[in-house]
């Protein structure tokens, strides 16, 4: 069970979203390299010397994977929202406008574990990317990035907190 | 159940495929128990196997976690992605 904040929800929510617009606006129909670096990232090229048989792999496997990265990024999206909806108000099902101001406690059944772990991994690359992190994770940007990085550090803490919560 | 002969006798002359296998590079984002999750999860490895894979990886900045057929190892890779790992495949000789 995780428990997030109201704005913590929000941000997640929010967060999907733009991937998953950045998965599905950046589809390159001739399965090139993505030009986005943070797109390149998630869908990176499958041989490191071989252009064409990258290609060929996009080809094949592109459609699929982005489908699969955005339904996981939907179900973070959806496992919140329900819950929000459900969880606050004395099981009415009737959203609040009290709801949005209160911890929202988040159920994860295997599934949802599975699509959250890997969720937070995009949400986090995609991050890192437009963060500049390098090699040896120091960070490019200057402090006009730091809500970012808090951001990029939280999501980090949320997917270690549900990793230990597998392993308890 | 009788084969037609041209396929046995392309089986008897094709020489098999030399090996390729499946890397995962180092990445600076990916947490270190993920990564460990990932390999058990996926591979099946014990925690032991899957640990020490993670640390080369970690520590050599990259590791072969598999060998095999073509075929199998972009079924790795394209699995390895849909994780957010960084996988690619090579001959093993290369």
């Amino acid at each position: 069970v995780l428990s997030l904040e109201p704005v913590e929800a929000g941000l997640l929510v929010h967060l999907a979203e733009q991937v998953t617009a950045l998965l599905t606006d950046g589809a390159d129909p001739d399965h090139g390299d993505p030009a986005d670096p943070a797109l390149l990232r998630l869908l990176p090229a499958a041989y490191a010397d071989d252009e064409e048989s990258s290609r060929e792999f996009r080809r094949f496997t592109a459609t699929d994977l982005t489908a699969q990265k955005v339904a996981n990024l939907a179900r973070v999206a959806s496992d919140v929202g329900v819950d929000a909806a459900v969880g606050d108000d004395g099981g009415s099902g009737v959203p609040t406008r009290a709801a949005g101001r209160r911890r929202r406690d988040v159920e994860l059944d295997a599934e949802s574990v599975e699509a959250w772990l890997r969720a937070l991994t995009d949400l986090r690359l995609v991050l890192a990317s437009r963060l500049g992190v390098d090699a040896d994770g120091e960070v490019s940007m200057g402090d006009e990035a730091s809500g970012v990085h808090d951001v990029y550090d939280w999501l980090g803490l949320l997917q270690e907190s549900i990793l230990t919560a597998l392993e308890a | 159940m009788a084969q037609p002969l041209e396929l046995v006798e392309e089986d008897l002359l094709t020489v098999p495929d030399r090996p390729w296998v499946t890397l995962v590079w180092n990445d600076p984002v990916n947490l270190m128990s993920y990564v460990a999750w990932v390999f058990r999860g996926y591979f099946g490895f014990a925690a032991s196997e899957a640990d020490r894979l993670m640390l080369q990886v970690h520590n050599d900045g990259r590791a072969v976690v598999a060998t095999g057929s073509r075929e199998e190892m972009e079924r790795h890779v394209v699995a390895m992605h849909g994780y957010g790992l960084w996988s690619t495949l090579a001959k093993a000789d290369e």
